[in-house]
């Protein structure tokens, strides 16, 4: 009897602590925070965009086709806006017009205006690795010449979700996965080099055709990057080209399409590398500091207008030295306008002598910039065509055209 | 009520590894930055040397409980005493670790839960373990924990190879420096150190010797272990920004992605945390009643249970805030009394005491015989 009085007691208990819990949140319940936009007021407050899913209109979009109006563009999204004095203000201010909770544990892109970059940014962003309801693995891009107000305004046509979009161009160009932010915070809290973020633009889309069956009359696009200052001011800007420069210095790029003017062969030829490396080799030498960077690329042969016949190891030769020798100069430059214009490593040279000569690198980390912006910094590139697609030369010419 | 030696294997290396994992990592990269593997080989070479002290004391009277030999060692009442530092030691952890499992629950998962009830849930589980199957229960449970443990971070250290850049990992030792490399090895010494409590275990053991051999191994493996994971959370995370997070390892498993497709997993790193903490304390829990029933000569050492369950609560909430029971219990309280006092001292009185004694005995014995 006692015994059973006991079991019957232990059941009851168990009704107490399985009545579900204080944290149930329902997916209809939730506003799904996609991309998430901060722009500087004049009074100093800032302006906050939050582009929020509404999945009824994502689920089957594209799938189920026929159906609905879901596949049309800025269809399953909505934009809300809020001024607030920092990210969790303004987002407390957005929620007053929510019916669903804020959730931001997928928002994947974060956008800031030009204006507040070049303010300084180091005021906004804890919130973006600080909030345990939000993954590190996160995009953050500076919209040029504009706000995040005005980009998240633009519908895509590709996407249900504009702000993806911007994350999957970055990609797809040979940005990396979703690291911008985490990268960005190891080189902002380093001594050894400068962050940079991806900068997107606005520019006007397709053609009038498009934009009579209603497709949308502005669209976005890679720029190249913002860079910035100590205080995490924007300063400046490399363009695509001089952006993948830095990649490939870094050892960070995946794809550079190369197109070059080949004398020898009277046309340009495109040169997609399959792998990029990089090695920075500093020297010391009597208490002064030299660079020494090999970019290393190993690739294929995507279009060749030229009369080479490729099958010729001379004329591969040849490319391969126009290719060098372009880059070279590319990459030169980028670096030597970086030293001038900007003054902030960007490249990683502070990394490489700080893990090549760690002594050396305590004595001078302090004013490491004004050291890197006096540094002598040679380049060497040793690009290798290894494939040059299906044909050899040229299909379209005839023999005599073609030079062996 | 005896367990093997495989279980107390496992039972140690849950015991570790769950804590050392998530909590030591910041503090450790914080001195010593890229070299923080180095401050945990150092503190697995002394976790092994302070479980090879407890091992071999515990070996002097294999068939005695820790309170039985401490006083045949010391005296009926020294011996008596001596047990007190470690009521005081595992009581206050006690408190301490179901704040901190309730803390990062709470921020991990419930964060409208009161801390408390995630508190009571698990008193009421380990209550439940210890009540109904004793170290028994304790050691099969960890059987079958263990190994979960081990294979979910392995797999969490074999996803995240796609994230790690080797270059963080260097310059080694200019940075740091030998100082910073011991100093960081002190927050890990502090967690491994709790292997002492095979004292209090070895007795319940079918094969003490082999046991106390295999604890030992469990201890190194698990500071090989972790200093793995610690390289690895360096590379994917650079020392600066490791040393800034409260936990390391569960933001690295967060920051997995593998083709966009296996993303999201850091909540398994929640679950292992959960399941060690429940071993941990289960195994707490009944060493501090047993040993309290041996002390009060309590018959049913079960009736102490309930006693300490209640203590659990306001030991727990006594603590303001996760900063004190985080970072101001370890620096005030565990690192100068209990590391030194419990962890060394202690056990190296009575190991040497205990030998010359047992040298002695011997000799009375050879000298009676011949």
């Amino acid at each position: 009897m006692i015994k059973r009085i006991k079991v019957y007691f232990v059941l009851i208990l168990c009704v107490f602590i399985t009545t579900g819990c204080w944290d149930r949140r329902e997916i209809n319940d939730l506003g799904i925070i996609l991309g998430w936009g901060m722009d500087l007021n004049k009074d100093g407050t800032y302006l906050a965009s939050a582009q929020i899913a509404i999945p009824s209109k994502l689920s089957g979009g594209g799938g189920s086709g026929g159906g609905g109006a879901g596949a049309s563009p800025g269809q399953g999204y909505y934009l809300e806006t809020a001024t607030g004095k920092n990210n969790t203000d303004a987002g407390e201010n957005i929620q007053l017009k929510l019916s669903r909770k804020i959730f931001p544990s997928h928002r994947r892109v974060i956008i800031l205006g030009e204006g507040l970059a070049r303010n300084g940014i180091s005021k906004v962003i804890d919130e973006f690795s600080r909030n345990p309801e939000v993954r590190l693995r996160t995009d953050m891009f500076i919209v040029k010449g504009s706000t995040a107000r005005e980009f998240f305004s633009l519908p895509y046509t590709l996407e249900n979700i504009p702000a993806i979009a911007a994350m999957k161009i970055h990609e797809s160009v040979g940005g990396t996965e979703s690291t911008t932010f985490k990268t960005f915070l190891e080189e902002a809290h380093s001594d050894a080099g400068n962050p940079s973020l991806p900068l997107i633009g606005i520019v006007s889309a397709g053609n009038k055709e498009n934009k009579a069956k209603g497709q949308p009359s502005k669209t976005f696009k890679i720029l190249g990057r913002a860079i910035f200052n100590d205080n995490l001011k924007m300063i400046g800007v490399l363009n695509v080209q001089e952006a993948r420069d830095r990649f490939w210095i870094r050892g960070e790029l995946n794809k550079y399409p190369l197109t070059v003017q080949v004398p020898e062969g009277k046309g340009n030829i495109t040169y997609v590398g399959r792998k990029y490396t990089s090695k920075i080799k500093p020297i010391l030498q009597n208490g002064k500091i030299k660079f020494m960077v090999t970019l290393i690329g190993k690739g294929t042969i995507k279009e060749n207008n030229t009369n080479l016949d490729l099958k010729d190891p001379a004329n591969s030769k040849a490319i391969e030295r126009t290719l060098n020798k372009s880059e070279l100069k590319h990459a030169t430059e980028t670096i030597s306008k970086v030293q001038k214009k900007y003054k902030v490593d960007v490249f990683g040279f502070g990394d490489a002598l700080h893990r090549e000569h760690p002594y050396y690198w305590k004595k001078i980390k302090d004013h490491w910039n004004q050291t890197f912006n006096e540094a002598d910094i040679s380049v060497k590139v040793h690009i290798t065509v290894e494939q040059v697609g299906s044909t050899s030369s040229a299909l379209q010419l005839k023999e005599r055209e073609i030079k062996k | 009520m005896k367990i093997s030696s495989l279980q107390l294997f496992w039972i140690i290396v849950i015991l570790e590894i769950g804590m050392t994992l998530l909590l030591t990592q910041s503090p450790a990269i914080a001195a010593a930055k890229q070299d923080a593997w180095l401050s945990f080989i150092v503190a697995g070479l002394a976790g092994v040397a302070i479980t090879f002290v407890a091992g071999k004391l515990s070996l002097l009277y294999p068939n005695q409980t820790f309170l039985q030999y401490s006083q045949t060692i010391l005296g009926k009442w020294l011996g008596k005493l001596i047990i007190i530092p470690y009521f005081i030691q595992l009581l206050s952890v006690m408190g301490v670790i179901l704040r901190q499992s309730a803390d990062f629950v709470q921020m991990t998962l419930f964060r409208n839960t009161p801390v408390v009830a995630i508190i009571l849930l698990m008193i009421y589980l380990i209550v439940y373990v210890t009540y109904k199957g004793g170290i028994e229960g304790i050691g099969r449970c960890s059987e079958m924990i263990g190994p979960a443990i081990v294979v979910v971070t392995l797999i969490t250290l074999i996803l995240s190879i796609t994230n790690i850049h080797w270059k963080y990992i260097l310059p080694v030792y200019a940075d740091s420096g030998l100082m910073s490399i011991l100093n960081g090895s002190l927050s890990p010494i502090s967690f491994l150190g709790e292997s002492i409590i095979i004292m209090m275990l070895t007795s319940f053991t079918q094969d003490p010797k082999k046991s106390v051999s295999f604890s030992i191994l469990g201890v190194g493996l698990v500071s090989i272990f972790v200093a793995i994971i610690t390289i690895e959370v360096i590379m994917v995370f650079g020392p600066g920004l490791a040393s800034r997070m409260w936990y390391p390892y569960f933001q690295m498993v967060g920051f997995i992605s593998i083709m966009e497709f296996i993303q999201n997993i850091e909540i398994a790193v929640t679950i292992i945390w959960i399941l060690s903490i429940f071993i941990k304390l289960s195994t707490f829990l009944f060493v501090t009643s047993y040993s309290i029933a041996e002390l009060f000569h309590v018959k049913d050492w079960r009736k102490v249970i309930w006693f300490i369950a209640v203590a659990l609560i306001p030991l727990s909430m006594f603590y303001p805030n996760f900063i004190s029971a985080s970072i101001t219990f370890p620096q005030k309280f565990w690192l100068p009394f209990v590391v030194p006092i419990n962890m060394v001292g202690i056990p190296m009185l009575l190991w040497i005491v205990g030998m010359i004694r047992k040298s002695k005995k011997d000799k009375q014995v050879a000298s009676e015989v011949g």
